[in-house]
C-alpha cells in the first residue's frame, strides 16, 4: 500500500472528512454513487485517495474494506493511496493488514 | 448522528466505583506483615479492570494512575515485592486518587493535578526500589510445608483468542487498540482482523460491526487475565478462548467468520437483534456465575422517590374514601364497604412493599468510617479502634443519607476530643488503645444509632465554664444530662484549639437540627474518664405511619401505633390524684404517670374528668407513660408531611400529617411530650 | 398608564412591580415577586404554645404552611375570620407562609423616583422593616421588606438554632 502518484489512466476518488462511527453513514451516498458510475464505465480502474480523512475508526475502516470489495466484485480494479501516517496505524494495531493487500479472501 | 455515550460509561463508572471502594476495603483491612494471597489477587484484578476500562473508554489519565498501581500489585502479589504499611497508605492514597478523576469524568468536579502527579512520583519511588526481588518470602508462620509456587502464574501456554464482537460493537464507542496493546504487554501477540464480505453495497449500514478478530498469544497468564482485558467489550458467548500445545502455534488456524451464518444478501450480523440488557448475568464480561448481581437491578432514585410520592398520595386518598364511606349505611352499602376494606389492605401491602424498596442497610454509612478513623487516628497521633454493630439494619435510603453528616461529625468528636493520646491513657490505667462503636439497631418502630467511646467522657467543669462564658444561664446545681444538653446550643465549643477536624462549636447544635429534621431525637450520656455515648434515635420511615387518631377537645391528633401499649376507660378508683400534675393510674398493680393532652397542648374544651375520657397507655422509649385524651377515632396509615420545611417542629410532636378530610394533624411523640410535661 | 407602557416603564427604569394590601388603615406594599397566591382563611389547624398571631397550619395542596395574622402581630385592625379574610401566600427565606391582611389591593409599578425614604417615626410595622414610602396616584404606598420581617427572630418562625439574628454569636 505505498502512496503512488495517482495514474491518469484510472479515475480519483477523494475520501474526505469524518470517517469514524458519527460520520460513516454520511459516507455511505457518496461511495454508493461512485461504485454506480464506475460499473458503467469503460475503464474501471480507481484510485482511492485517502489523503483528505481528517479522523478514522474501525467503523471507517470497515465501510473502505467493505466498498472497495463490492467494488472488486464488479470488476473494478482498485488502489489506495495517500493513507494518513494514523490510518495506516489503525490498520496495522488492528491487525487488518492482510486483510487490505490485494489478495482478498474468498467469502464463504 | 450523535450518539448518547453516557449510558455506555455509566456501567463503567459504577463497576469502577465499586472496585475503588473494594481496594479500599481490603487495605484498610490487610496486614502488610502477612497479607492474603487471595486479597491481594483481588486489588490486582480491581486495579487491573478499572485500567482496561479507562483506556478502553478513553480516560487515559486513569490509566496511567492505574497502570502504575496495577504493575506494583502484581509484583506484591507474585511476592516479587514485599508490602509495608508505607507502601500501604500510598496505595489507598492512589486509590483517592482515581476516585478523583473518576469523579471528574462523571460529574465534572475538579481533579487536584498536583495531587495525581504526587501520587504518581511516590508510586515510581517504590517501583525503582522495587527491582531487586524481596529477599524474604512472605513472613508465613513458619509452616512445615515447602512453599507454594505463586498462585497465579501458569507455565507459558499458547492460546488461540477469538474476539466476534456483536453488530453494536462501533456505537458503544469501543477501541479495540488499547486491548491489542495491552495483550501484547502480556507475551507474544500476534492479531489479525476479518471483515465480513459484503456483496450488495446497497442498504449497507456501515454502523454495524462486522469484524472479528483471531488472536494468538503465548504467556504465562492465566484464561482468566485474558478473559479480563476484554472485560468491558466481551461478553462470554463473544470470546473463545483455547489452549494450543506450541506446535499447534504455527499451523494456520482457519480465520475466523463474523459471526453471521446467513451470509450475502446485505443480512447482517444476526446475533444480538435485541437491546443488550446491561445487567444481565454476562453482559460486559461479568461472569455468569455472579447470580448475586444478577438478582438486582439499578434503578434511578428519582424514579423512587417519584414511586414513593405516588404512593403517599394513593394512602391519603384511599384514607379520604374510607372517610366518605364512614357517612354511609353499611348494611346498605355492604358491597362498598368490602371493596373499601380490600382496597385498604391492598393499599397497604402495596405501601409496605414501596417502602422496602427503599430501605437499605446503614453499612452504607458505616463503610465510609474504617478509612476515616484510620486516616483521622493517624493524623492525631491516636490509637483508635474502630466497631461496628449492626451494620446490617435497615432504614429509609433518606434518613441513611441525612445521618452520614452527623453521624461523621460525632465521629470526629470522638477522635477529636473523646478519646485521649495513648500516654494519657495509659497514665489513666487505660489501654492505649481506644475504641470506638458505632452501633444501630432497630427497637420498637424506630432505629437506634449509637456512636460510643470509651475516652474521657463530658468534662462537665469545662462545659459550665464554657457556657457562662457564652451567656448562657448555667447554675451548679444542674444536673448531668443538663449540662450535657448545653453543648447543643448553637456557638458553643469547648474545644481549647479550634482543630481542623470538627471546627468550631457550629457541630452539635447542627446534629441536632439535622436529626430533628428526621424527626429523630439524640440522647447525650457520659461517664467522666470512662467514655461518652451519643444515642440518636429515628423514626423507621420518613413518610408513612401507622397511627390512631384521637380527639382532644376540638384537636385532632395521631398516635403512633408503634408506641400504644394498649388503651382503656379508667374507674374513678383508678385515679389517684395528689394535685393536677401528679395524676397516676393504676394498671395492673402498676401506678403509671398520667399526663394530660390538653394540658401540654393548651386545648380548651376537653373532657375534665379522667373517667369521662379516655387513656392510652403508651411507651416512651421504654418508659410507660398514661395519656387522657378525649376520644379515639380511629386507626389509619398517614402520610408524614413535613412540617419543618416551611415552619419547624412543634413540640411533643413528631412531624404532621394531613387527613382524610384535609385538615392537617399533628402527630404525637410520646418521650418529647413527656420531656415537655416535665419541663413546664 | 397603559399596560404598555407600565411594561415598558418596568423593562427600562428599574422599577419594580408591588403587591398592595391593608393592615389597618394603612396600605402597605410587598414585592410581588415573593407572592405565590392568594387564598381565603379555613382550615387552620392550631398549634400550641405559640404566639397569638402563629394562628396554625394549612393544608396547602399537600404542604404544610404556617399562617400568621399580621393585624395581630402589629396590632392593626380588628383580626376578624370570614368569607372575605384574606391571606396572602408568599415565599421567603425558602419557605413557604400564608400572612392574614385585612385586604388586597393591585399590583402597582414603583420606579425608584415614586419611592421616598421611609420617616423615622410610624405606625403599625416597625421601621426597621421599611424601606421607603411610595407614592402612586395620591396613594401613599408603605415599602415593606417581607423578607426581613418574615426572619426576624420575635416571628418565632424558625427554630431557635435556624434563627439569623442568633447566630451573631
Amino acid at each position: 500500500m505505498e502512496p503512488q502518484a495517482t495514474d491518469t489512466t484510472g479515475h480519483e476518488h477523494q475520501l474526505s472528512g469524518d470517517w469514524t462511527i458519527a460520520g460513516v453513514v454520511t459516507q455511505v451516498d457518496a461511495l454508493s454513487s461512485s461504485l454506480e458510475k464506475l460499473s458503467a464505465a469503460q475503464n474501471k480502474r480507481l484510485h482511492v485517495n485517502c489523503a483528505q480523512i481528517r479522523c478514522i475508526d474501525m467503523s471507517g475502516i470497515q465501510l473502505l474494506h467493505v466498498w472497495l470489495q463490492c467494488a472488486r466484485l464488479r470488476g473494478i480494479s482498485t488502489e489506495l493511496v495517500n493513507l494518513p501516517e494514523t490510518m495506516q496505524q489503525l490498520i496495522q494495531r488492528l491487525g487488518l493488514n492482510e486483510a487490505f493487500t490485494d489478495n482478498y479472501h474468498d467469502a464463504t | 448522528m450523535t450518539i448518547d455515550l453516557s449510558q455506555f460509561y455509566q456501567v463503567f463508572f459504577d463497576e469502577s466505583s465499586e472496585h475503588l471502594a473494594e481496594m479500599e476495603r481490603i487495605f484498610l483491612a490487610i496486614d502488610p506483615a502477612n497479607p492474603d494471597d487471595e486479597d491481594l489477587n483481588a486489588v490486582f484484578r480491581a486495579a487491573h479492570s478499572i485500567k482496561g476500562g479507562a483506556g478502553t473508554f478513553g480516560f487515559p489519565d486513569m490509566a496511567v494512575v492505574t497502570h502504575t498501581l496495577e504493575t506494583l500489585l502484581d509484583k506484591v502479589r507474585h511476592h516479587e515485592l514485599a508490602l509495608t504499611p508505607e507502601m500501604v497508605d500510598i496505595f489507598l492514597q492512589a486509590g483517592d486518587a482515581i476516585s478523583m478523576q473518576l469523579a471528574g469524568h462523571r460529574d465534572g468536579s475538579r481533579v487536584d493535578q498536583q495531587v495525581v502527579e504526587r501520587v504518581c512520583e511516590r508510586l515510581q519511588a517504590i517501583a525503582a526500589n522495587s527491582t531487586a526481588p524481596s529477599a524474604a518470602a512472605p513472613m508465613q508462620a513458619a509452616t512445615p510445608a515447602p512453599a507454594e509456587p505463586p498462585p497465579e502464574t501458569s507455565p507459558i501456554t499458547t492460546y488461540r483468542i477469538v474476539f466476534t464482537p456483536p453488530a453494536d460493537l462501533y456505537n458503544r464507542m469501543v477501541r479495540m487498540e488499547p486491548i491489542f496493546d495491552e495483550l501484547k504487554t502480556m507475551g507474544e501477540f500476534t492479531v489479525t482482523g476479518r471483515i465480513e464480505t459484503q456483496q450488495e453495497f446497497d442498504g449497507y449500514d456501515p454502523t454495524r460491526c462486522r469484524m472479528a478478530w483471531e488472536m494468538t498469544l503465548t504467556t504465562e497468564r492465566t484464561v482468566e487475565d485474558i478473559r479480563e482485558v476484554f472485560m468491558f467489550v466481551a461478553d462470554e458467548e463473544e470470546l473463545f478462548i483455547e489452549k494450543q500445545s506450541p506446535e499447534a502455534r504455527h499451523t494456520a488456524a482457519p480465520p475466523p467468520q463474523p459471526s453471521d451464518s446467513a451470509a450475502g444478501n446485505g443480512s447482517v450480523m444476526g446475533r444480538r437483534m435485541y437491546d443488550r440488557n446491561e445487567a444481565a448475568p454476562g453482559a460486559y464480561g461479568r461472569r455468569a456465575g455472579e447470580t448475586a448481581e444478577a438478582s438486582s437491578i439499578r434503578v434511578g432514585v428519582a424514579k423512587v422517590d417519584q414511586l414513593i410520592n405516588q404512593m403517599g398520595e394513593l394512602v391519603i386518598t384511599q384514607a379520604m374514601l374510607a372517610q366518605c364511606a364512614q357517612q354511609l349505611d353499611p348494611v346498605q352499602h355492604e358491597h362498598l364497604h368490602r371493596a373499601l376494606s380490600l382496597l385498604e389492605r391492598n393499599t397497604r401491602d402495596l405501601q409496605e412493599s414501596v417502602m422496602s424498596i427503599r430501605m437499605m442497610p446503614i453499612n452504607f454509612i458505616f463503610s465510609r468510617f474504617p478509612r476515616l478513623v484510620h486516616d483521622l487516628a493517624e493524623k492525631l497521633g491516636k490509637q483508635v479502634e474502630l466497631k461496628l454493630v449492626g451494620e446490617t439494619t435497615e432504614l429509609d435510603k433518606g434518613l441513611v443519607e441525612k445521618l452520614a453528616d452527623p453521624l461523621t461529625h460525632l465521629v470526629r468528636n470522638s477522635l477529636d476530643h473523646g478519646i485521649e493520646s495513648p500516654e494519657v491513657r495509659i497514665a489513666a490505667g487505660k489501654s492505649p488503645q481506644g475504641t470506638i462503636t458505632l452501633k444501630a439497631a432497630q427497637q420498637g418502630g424506630r432505629v437506634v444509632v449509637e456512636v460510643a467511646d470509651d475516652g474521657a467522657g463530658l468534662n462537665r467543669e469545662r462545659i459550665l465554664a464554657k457556657a457562662a462564658q457564652n451567656g448562657l444561664p448555667v447554675s451548679d446545681s444542674m444536673s448531668d444530662e443538663e449540662v450535657w444538653q448545653l453543648i447543643f446550643a448553637p456557638g458553643f465549643s469547648t474545644a481549647e484549639q479550634v482543630t481542623d477536624v470538627s471546627g468550631r462549636g457550629v457541630g452539635m447544635d447542627v446534629v441536632l437540627r439535622n436529626v430533628h429534621a428526621m424527626g429523630g431525637r439524640v440522647n447525650l450520656f457520659s461517664s467522666p474518664g470512662t467514655g461518652s455515648r451519643v444515642v440518636i434515635s429515628l423514626p423507621l420511615t420518613l413518610a408513612i405511619l401507622d397511627g390512631l387518631s384521637v380527639r382532644v377537645g376540638s384537636e385532632t391528633f395521631i398516635m403512633p401505633l408503634n408506641s400504644i401499649i394498649e388503651s382503656l376507660q379508667p374507674l374513678p378508683s383508678d385515679l389517684n390524684e395528689v394535685g393536677r400534675k401528679n395524676t397516676t393510674v393504676h394498671v395492673r398493680g402498676e401506678y403509671i404517670p398520667l399526663m394530660r393532652l390538653d394540658d401540654i397542648f393548651s386545648i380548651a374544651g376537653a373532657a375534665r374528668r379522667p373517667e369521662e375520657a379516655v387513656v392510652m397507655l403508651v411507651d416512651a422509649e421504654g418508659e410507660r407513660v398514661a395519656l387522657l385524651v378525649d376520644e379515639l377515632l380511629g386507626q389509619h396509615q398517614v402520610v408524614i408531611k413535613s412540617i419543618e420545611t416551611n415552619y419547624r417542629k412543634v413540640d411533643g410532636t413528631a412531624g404532621a400529617t394531613i387527613l382524610g378530610n384535609g385538615q392537617v394533624a399533628l402527630i404525637l411523640d410520646a418521650v418529647d411530650m413527656v420531656r415537655l410535661w416535665r419541663t413546664h | 398608564m397603559s399596560m404598555d407602557e407600565q411594561t415598558i416603564m418596568t423593562a427600562e427604569s428599574g422599577a419594580r412591580e408591588y403587591l398592595t394590601f391593608t393592615l389597618g388603615r394603612e396600605e402597605y406594599a410587598m414585592d410581588i415577586l415573593k407572592v405565590q397566591e392568594i387564598r381565603g382563611y379555613d382550615s387552620v389547624t392550631q398549634i400550641a404554645n405559640t404566639p397569638d398571631f402563629m394562628k396554625g397550619v394549612i393544608n396547602l395542596r399537600g404542604v404544610i404552611v404556617p399562617i400568621i395574622d399580621m393585624r395581630i402581630k402589629f396590632n392593626l385592625g380588628n383580626a376578624v375570620y370570614d368569607e372575605f379574610t384574606v391571606v396572602i401566600i408568599i415565599n421567603v427565606l425558602g419557605r413557604v407562609i400564608g400572612m392574614v391582611v385585612d385586604g388586597v389591593s393591585d399590583v402597582v409599578t414603583l420606579s425608584p423616583g415614586q419611592i421616598r425614604p421611609a420617616p423615622e417615626f410610624g405606625s403599625g410595622i416597625n421601621a426597621e422593616y421599611i424601606t421607603g414610602i411610595g407614592t402612586v396616584n395620591e396613594q401613599m404606598l408603605i415599602l415593606t421588606d417581607i423578607e426581613r420581617l418574615i426572619g426576624s427572630a420575635d416571628m418565632q418562625l424558625t427554630a431557635a438554632a435556624d434563627n439569623r439574628l442568633d447566630l451573631a454569636a
